[in-house]
């Protein structure tokens, strides 16, 4: 199969758009779509301070990629990385090297962040407990994101959520009937005003999984493989399986039910807004939260 | 014609029809091509080419583990 504008072998047939590309051609359309995103969105401003979520794995580092080149020539924007060790022997050392090695190679300065600094315990020793790990990750990793990302002085926080993350995440909250999160989606979710709180920006959400992977094997990236030994996403996985058998007997599945949330989204904001959420800083660590002690300090007592 | 599929986990033996392409292969061993990228000697290829008699080709996941 021959790309649809010159007549190099194709490394990839989009059939959402009956398109087939080449190397060169996928990677100037994939980026020219994220950059899209990146403009109709609104989700950067010139004199940004960006942090960079950064895991290793092949979608922050994709994305990693992409915004160094992107902000090359943004004069007063600035760029970074975080990464979060969760403490998660033979899994997280894996990916932190390759998250080290791939700032070296770009130039960007790499912050670590840390489970057991933090919150006193890793992982693996959280897990010791026999708890829910996701539960607790999930939670500690957000809160540590924000946290470091607003000490190191960051506006924005970029995050590689990718198409189907996203329509994953929509189906979920359907399914569970959950207004409240559903209403955090988007490129940019809504707006908390509060200068405790980093907004999270995705210059990926239009772009499928697989074409991150593409993207980044192309662009000579490291596929980490390796599975979270804890890892426990029932749900998510089935969803997953669920649109992905649809995405191949009807081709732009995933696409269209994206652009129907996003037709919704404003209704659903306006309905369900944050305002109702009364934002207030947690008695114990003073970070956000609805409630008077946030989820990650009651965790936190937990283990 | 003779094609192999490289998993993670296995090499699989395929009989398949001349001018049978890599979609055809992956649903023979029942891996959606939604999932991976696919490799023929080392390149990637669409999941559209079509297969030549003895073709090895590799299947690499792309879908998130946690």
């Amino acid at each position: 199969m021959k790309c649809w504008k010159c007549n190099k072998t194709a490394v990839i047939n989009r059939k959402y758009e009956g398109k087939a590309w080449c190397k060169d051609h996928f990677i100037e359309q994939f980026e020219a779509l994220a950059k899209e995103t990146v403009r109709k969105e609104d989700l950067l401003d010139h004199d940004d301070t960006v942090a960079v979520a950064l895991s290793g794995g092949m979608d922050s580092s994709a994305v990693l990629l992409f915004m160094a080149e992107l902000l090359e020539d943004w004069q007063e924007a600035e760029l970074f990385a975080i990464s979060i060790d969760e403490g998660i022997e033979g899994y997280r050392d894996d990916s932190l090297k390759l998250a080290r090695d791939l700032c070296d190679e770009l130039d960007v300065e790499l912050h670590v962040a840390s489970f057991e600094e933090e919150f006193g315990k890793t992982l693996d020793e959280v897990m010791e407990d026999k708890v829910k790990a996701c539960t607790y990750c999930g939670v500690f990793r957000r809160w540590l994101l924000n946290k470091k990302a607003r000490e190191l002085g960051a506006t924005k926080l970029v995050t590689g959520h990718n198409l189907d993350d996203e329509i994953q995440s929509i189906f979920m909250n359907y399914l569970k009937g959950n207004m409240k999160r559903m209403m955090r989606l988007g490129a940019k979710p809504a707006v908390i005003e509060n200068s405790k709180f980093v907004p999270r920006i995705k210059p990926f959400r239009n772009a499928p999984e697989k074409e991150v992977a593409l993207y980044g094997k192309l662009r000579g990236l490291e596929l980490h493989q390796d599975e979270c030994p804890y890892v426990d996403e029932s749900m998510r996985f089935e969803v997953r399986d669920f649109l992905n058998e649809m995405e191949q007997e009807h081709p732009s599945t995933k696409f269209t039910a994206l652009r129907a949330f996003d037709k919704l989204l404003p209704a659903i904001r306006e309905r369900f807004s944050t305002d109702e959420v009364p934002v207030q800083h947690c008695e114990e660590c003073g970070e956000l939260t609805s409630q008077e002690v946030c989820k990650a300090c009651k965790l936190k007592k937990k283990i | 014609m003779q094609i192999k599929v490289e998993t993670d986990e296995d090499v699989m033996d395929l009989e398949m029809e001349e001018g049978s392409t890599v979609e055809a292969a992956l649903e023979e061993v029942g891996i959606n091509p939604e999932t991976v990228l696919v490799e023929r000697k080392g390149e990637v290829i669409s999941e559209s080419e079509e297969l030549k008699d003895k073709d090895w080709i590799k299947t690499v996941s792309v879908v998130s583990g946690g």
